[in-house]
């Protein structure tokens, strides 16, 4: 993988050459960045069981980027141990500690009865990052009662996945 | 705050119960992923509090179910009880036909026990 995006595009001017070390950097690097920019994926191994009114991390993440901007993937199944509507599941992602939901988070789910599933998936874009490495945390809380986050262990897939684009 | 504690197992619902019926506010409750459990408690909770939590957890017994837990296993038995009493039969609206309020109510009984067994695929 080409270790950072190359510099602004080349303009070329009528009559210049075209060098191997111009192209090279014009379209092997760029092509190169393009399908392998930082990224990583981690999977949830055990199912987490949470009751926690306020917003406690589930998963951890962390990336080393070369730009400021990312697209966060978060999916994964959850079910709620209460009533349908008396409970409501909130999800929330941090960057190095920072919320980007605040309270109400990036995602909520209304309980629709126990032992029901659902499934969670809250793909977010995210700009202004500074490069380096970056830690990225799930995070969840209920109104009242517990949810399952279920992961690999319980023969679902639980997944963060983190791009830079 | 957080804290770790290293559980085996948890009756998550009744664990839950437990603290918050004992701590009140101050333990916003717990991430548990099948071996450690982080309680979450608010920042202005005493050393007791804390004490007192740690105290809830270590005694905890999973096999032990909730009030809430009891109550709803009674409530599938006497849902059970009554689908056996009724078993197919249905409402026979004709029945009620002398009077007309209580023919107007089998109607909707009938047509609310036609939309239930359809849900539950009878």
């Amino acid at each position: 993988m080409t270790a950072a995006w190359p510099s602004a595009p080349r303009t070329w001017s009528v009559g210049e050459l075209t060098t191997a070390a111009l192209i090279n950097t014009e379209l092997r690097d760029r092509m190169d960045w393009l399908k392998t920019p930082p990224q990583t994926s981690a999977d949830l191994a055990a199912a987490v069981v949470l009751s926690t009114t306020s917003f406690a991390d589930i998963q951890t993440n962390t990336i080393t980027v070369v730009g400021t901007t990312i697209l966060l993937m978060p999916t994964f199944f959850a079910s709620c141990s209460t009533a349908i509507g008396a409970g409501i599941l909130a999800f929330d992602m941090t960057v190095d500690g920072v919320s980007i939901g605040g309270g109400s988070g990036i995602g909520q789910y209304s309980s629709i009865g126990s032992g029901f599933f659902f499934n969670v998936s809250m793909p977010i874009y995210i700009t202004g990052l500074t490069p380096g490495a970056r830690t990225f945390k799930l995070r969840g809380k209920i109104s009242s009662g517990t949810a399952t986050i279920y992961g690999s262990s319980a023969g679902y897939l639980g997944r963060m996945a983190v791009r830079e684009i | 705050m957080e804290i770790e504690y290293k559980v085996a197992a948890i009756n998550a619902q009744a664990l839950d119960y437990d603290l918050k019926t004992a701590l009140g506010a101050v333990c916003s409750g717990f991430v548990y992923d099948g071996e450690h459990l982080r309680l979450v408690m608010d920042d202005k909770a005493t050393a007791s509090q804390i004490l007192q939590a740690g105290g809830i957890i270590v005694a905890h017994d999973p096999s032990k179910l909730s009030d809430a837990q009891l109550k709803e296993i009674e409530q599938v038995a006497a849902l059970e009880r009554a689908r056996e009493q009724v078993g197919d039969s249905k409402i026979d609206e004709n029945k009620y036909g002398d009077n007309n309020l209580l023919a107007e109510l089998a109607k909707h009984v009938a047509w609310l026990e036609l939309e239930v067994r359809q849900l539950r695929g009878l």
